[in-house]
């Protein structure tokens, strides 16, 4: 197999033929490799988590043809720094469903994180955390673009979500003048 | 497989839109505070705007900021506007801005009576003497979408003594206890038929209220259960002092959040939208001598 080697996150020197190691390799859309730790894995994303229990990991690179290189770069990293950070059991996910379990505010360094992320990068995160059921980071994620969209008006949003506006003139006017209020501008 | 020669093409992202339950995942983290943002992120397109005027998103918004219903204002009965309630905005959005203001503050002529689950109840302020009113005049004022509803006037034959009001939903209904020189009278006014019901009278024969008046009882009752609650009528209880009040009104306690809106309805879903995030999650009520909170 001759792909590109994954900003040095895949080692020449890993041995393929150890069935018991301790880490995954993951394949992006593009072809990189990236190497993660299977506990690191298993606990953040219950896709993972799925797919190690079945077996369904490649030792050649799990093929995840829905997430670009850049963006699975990032989820390996956001897993090896959860790995490093202190590790709190309030943040691995219960048994509570997402939407409705009490949102834990970012720690300092999931808020440097994301804060680092270009608009793309968070965007193309947020997609690959919700493909991998990874919880936390779509909490984190999620988080970071709702306060993004703070005082931001109807254009606006558009356009930072790359949606088009199907309402009439009439029916924006109208709505807006109903409810007057929520378009005042401080 | 071979691996392409051109593979360092630029992604071409220009970000493509997000699937909706991702949306959903990220605005139902708006504070209820700047509910104001859900309504303009409403406006983006009209998914959205379907997506938030759900009752799917509702229930999960509402799950996921249990007990956050935040201070909207508070209606004064004010003397310099003659006794008429005006609604007084609460500072609640440190940045400024996403706060709720009515279209009109002002309800002139009317003052404060009652306020529930996002509709106040306004009484016409007297410009008689009120111990001779044989009328009762109310309307219905929704603050949030600046609808007002004149309910028909309540007329009795002979001096009302003593009455009092409120608003209760699911369904919308709003009842009327009171007592002239003979009787005690229920009213209920019905928002389908634009009418009011007698719904029970009786004679107050002695300073106990009676309890053969139908669909009156005294509060002493045994704690009623959530079902019992919803069809029972006015419980007017008695103060400490000697006289007789019809001050307390607990038939929305047990509504829990969803109201359904059966008064004239001629928008979209907007104010649904609205209604389930801002006014269902609390707009509520404490009597507080002259003023009645909005949550």
């Amino acid at each position: 197999m001759e792909v590109d080697k994954g900003k040095g996150e895949a080692e020449e020197t890993r041995k393929v033929a150890e069935a018991d190691r301790d880490t995954v390799t993951l394949k992006s859309s593009d072809g990189k490799l990236f190497e993660v730790s299977k506990e690191a894995a298993a606990r953040l994303s219950t896709v993972l988590a799925g797919m190690i229990a079945g077996g369904s990991i490649d030792d050649n690179g799990t093929d995840l043809k829905q997430i670009g290189s850049e963006a699975l770069e990032n989820v390996v990293d956001y897993c090896n720094k959860h790995a490093n950070s202190i590790p709190s059991a309030a943040l691995i996910s219960s048994s509570i469903s997402f939407n409705t379990a009490p949102f834990k505010e970012p720690e300092e360094w999931e808020r440097k994180f994301v804060d680092r992320l270009s608009h793309d990068a968070l965007f193309d995160l947020v997609e690959a955390a919700n493909f991998l059921g990874m919880e936390r980071l779509l909490d984190v994620t999620c988080h970071k673009i709702s306060e993004m969209m703070k005082g931001k008006s109807p254009d606006q949003i558009r356009e930072v979500f790359n949606i088009k506006n199907d309402y009439t003139k009439e029916e924006l006017e109208e709505i807006r003048q109903e409810l007057a209020w929520a378009f005042y501008d401080d | 497989m071979d691996a392409p020669p051109l593979a360092a093409a630029p992604p071409l992202r220009v970000s493509p839109e997000l699937p909706l339950e991702i949306v959903e995942d990220i605005f139902i983290r708006v504070p209820p505070e700047d509910c104001a943002l859900l309504l303009r992120a409403g406006l983006a397109c009209k998914t959205w705007g379907r997506l938030f005027a759900s009752r799917g998103f509702s229930r999960r918004y509402r799950q996921r900021h249990r007990g956050a219903a935040p201070l909207l204002g508070f209606l004064a009965n004010l003397a310099d506007t003659g006794g008429a309630a005006r609604f007084v905005p609460a500072a609640i959005s440190s940045g400024g801005g996403g706060g709720f203001r009515p279209f009109r503050a002002d309800s002139h002529g009317y003052r404060a009576h009652d306020a529930r689950h996002g509709r106040v109840l306004l009484s016409r302020v007297s410009t008689t003497n009120t111990t001779s009113a044989q009328s009762i005049f109310l309307a219905v004022w929704v603050p949030i979408t600046g609808d007002t509803w004149r309910l028909p006037p309540l007329l009795r034959h002979r001096p009302v003594r003593s009455w009092n009001a409120a608003v209760i939903c699911d369904p919308f209904r709003v009842v009327v206890v009171g007592m002239d020189t003979r009787e005690l009278f229920v009213y209920t006014y019905v928002p389908e038929a634009h009418a009011w019901f007698p719904l029970a009278a009786g004679k107050p024969v002695s300073d106990q209220l009676d309890a053969d008046v139908a669909g009156v009882r005294l509060r002493r009752t045994p704690p009623r259960s959530p079902e019992s609650a919803k069809s029972s009528i006015g419980r007017p209880f008695r103060h400490g002092n000697k006289r007789r009040c019809f001050h307390k009104w607990e038939q929305c306690s047990a509504c829990g959040s969803s109201c359904t809106i059966t008064g004239p309805s001629r928008r979209g879903s907007f104010n649904k939208c609205l209604r389930n995030h801002v006014e269902d999650s609390n707009i509520e009520h404490t009597r507080n001598r002259h003023t009645d909170i909005v949550r």
